[in-house]
């Protein structure tokens, strides 16, 4: 009796996550997606509604590590020698906080151990979400060595194992997406830059917002399969939107003017590092894509700086200023 | 009719129990043991059986302190030796699903095991009943479940006083059992009342819209129970939801708190009032205070949007507002001191749970032999084939149809792994005199740099004053700068100065934080006069013999602390009390946050030995 997820066209005024998440979704290579914000304002049900609205992928039949077809072979240790493919929902594997490390990165297989005697590596968690996503609620909580492993490997698409006499590497390629509630405990800071997005939720401050969310809630509650059914067209045309952007990000040029606006940008603000410009011009690109532009355009920096930036400021324990205040001071003196 | 009689709280209860699913779940706070809880459990017990036939729900039990592991599927190491091929056990929660579960002591829920549950919630494998046994400001459920629970009810307020519980338990079943259940799609509540339902969250700081779901669903079947043929949903039964389903979760009240054991978990604008309370809320110049710092937030988002919807808001808050000043909730015997204490002591993420002795977290450290009940995930396979493996010919000797590695249990090695023990960094300053509103500032500043720096660490810092008020807790024990940054705005000071009390209050903290198997780190910002007795009582002399009885049973906590002494010239009660403590005097006139920061830093890292190994 598992129940339909909530559409993910159906949140009320999430703007902010929702197109972090797709951006994220568009172009993985920005980095992943942190989602601060109260309690009850939609984080975990934004992200388990994704996987509904994203293309199938196509892998390799019976592969654990959910293998492209098309991609060159040799990578893959599973050994895909199979060519037959088989379509499969993108995975959005959720990481429970009592996680160990074993279970995350893999190790021997108990099973084939203790029947056959023979020492078989079993894939964990970030093989699993390989090609997909791999979402960790109250990231903030999650311990410290924990979130150094997932950061390290979702940077470098692969998980390399050096444990239990094991040695190997399997791709893991994913958007590392974290939520939590700052109030309840604060994220490291020099992980903070390590998301390529940050976006922050909050309750709707209009009622009829809040009241809309509620509704609609009530209303999936009662019945999902036919609420979720009333949503379909519109699931159906996100779809579409995102399999168009994806095919045509290659193909958004970004002006030299834009880069040297976007350096700009970074430098007002002194923020570590280029890791800012350069995922600044990729979230850029993505936001173009989705909108179906050929090109790069100011108003694409300026709607995703925020969500860029506002996570790499160099904090003042004492300032009161929240980062999206000041990067849109900084936006609004540079490009009036 | 008896129904009548039942408190909102009971009838909260009976909607749960009349119809678990379409809840999901209920918090029962102060669930101490005792015949009303006995009788609740017994009641549970008898519902479930009777249901046994319809729906098919069973009770089930959980312990607080269960392993998040435990709770997802595994392979069964024993059974699989035993019997040679692969055996899974399906987890906890799949061996359970559709249960009613019932966790006691729900304060001891570790923030892993939380998120399971959580997510089981989410997905409508479980039913949730947890009995919070928590008192005080003590932590209560992990925000994630509170969050989750949509009916909260403390146990003291399910049935009057005058009432038996036998009397009581009979009435519910009563109730329960002539409880419509049929399709509850007909009743909707109106717009006006979706509104202000939404307004009363608004003006209570009610960010998260799980509890205003609840409710609506709450006041829909409230109104069903007591006319069966309604055609719209009363206000009056929208007034009895929000007892259970809304002001629990309130997290600022609007109208002055008139007791004194609410200051410190109240740090927000109201704070800065400073008449007195005790008189009636009619007038309407309180009226017009109080209510300043929620239309100057309304006034703010107005700027972003100018329509007339936002005329409606602000008119359905100011309404909202007035209803509850005026003791609207109050008719129910419900003040704002219950809703503060559970909103504010969640604030700050309860605890982090991190156990020395858990044996799934942390860097792994060494290995030792393996004993029944740890978890399979942990062991040390190589070093299990390094024992193992030696003796397979002698083992083949014996079962010679064997061709697979024979391995036994005393094979078995697990890892041992490190863990560090997480420290809070107590403040304890002293607010009272001339000196006490920079004193307090500076405190107040170090506290935030060093919180800054903390989470690197995974730190937590408190803040604690005595003054003319007594012991205030400023900053329950905290990691989140956020958080310090909203408790500390406002920070009075002045008046007396009750050393005693001051120092009793860390001792309280640091036994709590001790239970938690947390360390605690004291900082003391005090000249050491004392001048005020434990009883209140103006005495120098006993304040000071206090104090030093108090000082030297902090003492035999060994633990490191510091006392800062930041009058202009050194102050011999302060070294007196130092002493006692077995604390690191220093004094420094006119301390400064960043001395003070600096101070405390160096110290810290000076004290070892804060690995510990499980």
């Amino acid at each position: 009796m598992t129940r339909p997820a909530y559409p993910f066209t159906a949140l009320v005024s999430q703007e902010d996550m929702q197109l972090g998440l797709l951006m994220a979704a568009v172009d993985p290579q920005i980095g992943g997606v942190l989602i601060l914000g109260q309690r009850g304002t939609g984080k975990s049900t934004a992200v388990r509604a994704l996987a509904a609205v994203l293309p199938d992928i196509s892998v390799v039949s019976g592969c654990s590590y959910a293998c492209d077809p098309q991609a060159s072979a040799g990578l893959c240790v599973g050994g895909c020698q199979v060519k037959s493919k088989t379509k499969r929902p993108v995975p959005v594997v959720d990481l429970p906080l009592g996680a160990s490390e074993e279970s995350i990165v893999g190790g021997l297989s108990l099973e084939q151990l203790m029947v056959s005697g023979r020492r078989v590596f079993e894939p964990g968690l970030l093989a699993r979400a390989n090609r997909g996503f791999l979402y960790v609620d109250e990231i903030n909580l999650l311990e410290d060595h924990l979130v150094d492993l997932l950061i390290d490997v979702a940077a470098s698409g692969e998980n390399r194992v050096e444990r239990d006499g094991l040695s190997m590497v399997h791709p893991a390629a994913f958007v590392l997406v974290g939520s939590g509630n700052p109030e309840e405990g604060e994220l490291r800071p020099q992980l903070l830059d390590r998301f390529g997005l940050a976006v922050e939720v909050t309750t709707p401050q209009v009622l009829s917002e809040r009241i809309e969310v509620v509704r609609r809630r009530e209303a999936y509650d009662r019945d999902p399969v036919a609420f979720v059914a009333s949503y379909e067209q519109a699931q159906q045309a996100l779809t579409r939107k995102i399999t168009q952007a994806r095919r045509q990000l290659d193909k958004v040029k970004v002006p030299d003017g834009l880069l040297e606006k976007a350096a700009g940008l970074c430098l007002s603000l002194n923020t570590d590092g280029l890791r800012g410009e350069l995922a600044l011009m990729r979230a850029s690109r993505a936001m173009a894509a989705l909108n179906g532009a050929r090109q790069v355009t100011i108003e694409h920096l300026k709607a995703v700086a925020p969500m860029v930036l506002r996570h790499r400021l160099r904090r003042d324990v004492l300032d009161e200023t929240t980062g999206n205040e000041r990067v849109a001071r900084a936006l609004a003196t540079l490009m009036p | 009719m008896t129904a009548q009689a039942l408190t909102p709280e009971s009838l909260a209860l009976c909607a749960f129990l009349a119809q678990p699913a379409r809840y999901g779940g209920i918090l029962i706070r102060s669930a101490r043991p005792g015949p009303v809880r006995q009788a609740f459990e017994a009641l549970l017990r008898r519902m479930v059986n009777v249901s046994d036939t319809a729906s098919g729900l069973r009770l089930a039990r959980l312990p607080a302190s269960t392993p998040s592991e435990t709770l997802r599927p595994s392979l069964d190491v024993v059974q699989t030796l035993a019997a040679r091929e692969p055996i899974y056990d399906p987890g906890w929660i799949d061996c359970h699903r559709d249960c009613i579960v019932l966790v006691s002591m729900a304060e001891r829920i570790e923030p892993a095991l939380a998120q399971e549950l959580a997510q089981a919630l989410d997905q409508r494998r479980l039913l949730l009943v947890l009995l919070e046994e928590s008192v005080g400001d003590e932590p209560g459920v992990p925000p994630i479940l509170f969050d989750r629970m949509p009916l909260v009810v403390v146990q003291d307020r399910l049935l009057p006083p005058e009432q038996s519980t036998d009397e009581w338990v009979r009435q519910l079943e009563q109730v329960i059992q002539a409880w419509p259940v049929s399709a509850h799609g007909r009743l909707e509540l109106s717009s006006d009342q979706w509104r202000r339902l939404a307004a009363i969250a608004s003006v209570l700081d009610i960010p998260s819209l799980r509890p205003l779901l609840a409710t609506g669903r709450l006041a829909i079947d409230l109104t069903r129970q007591a006319s069966p043929r309604a055609r719209k949903v009363s206000d009056e039964r929208v007034d009895q939801a929000l007892v259970a389903g809304l002001v629990p979760h309130a997290r600022r009240w609007p109208e002055q708190v008139p007791d004194q054991g609410n200051d410190d978990q109240q740090p927000s604008a109201e704070a800065s009032e400073s008449d007195d309370p005790g008189h009636s809320h009619d007038q309407p110049q309180e009226t017009d205070q109080s209510q300043a710092p929620v239309q100057g937030a309304l006034e703010q988002s107005s700027t972003h949007h100018q329509n007339q919807q936002d005329h409606h808001d602000q008119q359905a808050v100011e309404a909202a507002l007035v209803d509850l000043q005026r003791g609207l909730l109050g008719a129910y015997g419900m003040g704002p001191r219950r809703p503060m204490r559970s909103g504010q002591a969640r604030r700050e993420g309860g605890r982090a749970g991190q156990r020395s002795w858990h044996p799934s977290r942390g860097r792994r450290l060494r290995v030792t032999a393996w004993k029944r009940g740890q978890p399979a995930r942990q062991l040390a396979w190589v070093k299990v084939l390094e024992r193992a493996l030696p003796l397979q010919d002698m083992r083949r000797r014996v079962s010679p149809s064997e061709d697979r590695l024979l391995l036994m249990p005393s094979d078995l090695r697990i890892w041992r792994r490190q863990h560090r023990r997480p420290l809070t960094t107590i403040f304890l300053v002293d607010a009272s005199g001339s000196m006490a509103a920079t004193r307090l500032a500076e405190a107040k500043g170090a506290v935030q740099t060093l919180l800054a720096e903390c989470y690197v660490r995974r730190d937590q810092v408190a803040l604690m004053s005595f003054g003319g008020q007594g012991v205030r807790v400023n900053l329950p024990p905290t990691r989140s700068l956020v958080a310090a940054k909203r408790a500390l705005t406002a920070l009075p000071g002045g008046g007396a100065s009750p050393v005693a009390a001051g120092l009793q209050a860390v001792i309280r903290l640091v036994d709590r934080l001790a239970q938690q198997g947390e360390d605690a780190t004291i900082v003391v910002l005090s000249d050491g006069r004392a001048n005020v007795c434990l009883d209140g009582e103006v005495n120098r002399t006993l304040a000071g013999q206090q104090a030093q009885r108090a000082a030297r049973a902090l003492a035999s906590q060994a633990l490191r602390a510091i006392w800062i002494d930041a009058s202009p010239r050194p102050e011999q009660a302060a070294q007196v009390l130092a002493h006692a403590m077995a604390a690191d005097y220093y004094p420094l006139p006119f301390a400064s946050a960043s001395q003070i920061h600096g101070l405390v830093s160096s110290v810290m890292k000076s004290s070892t030995g804060r690995e510990s190994v499980s």
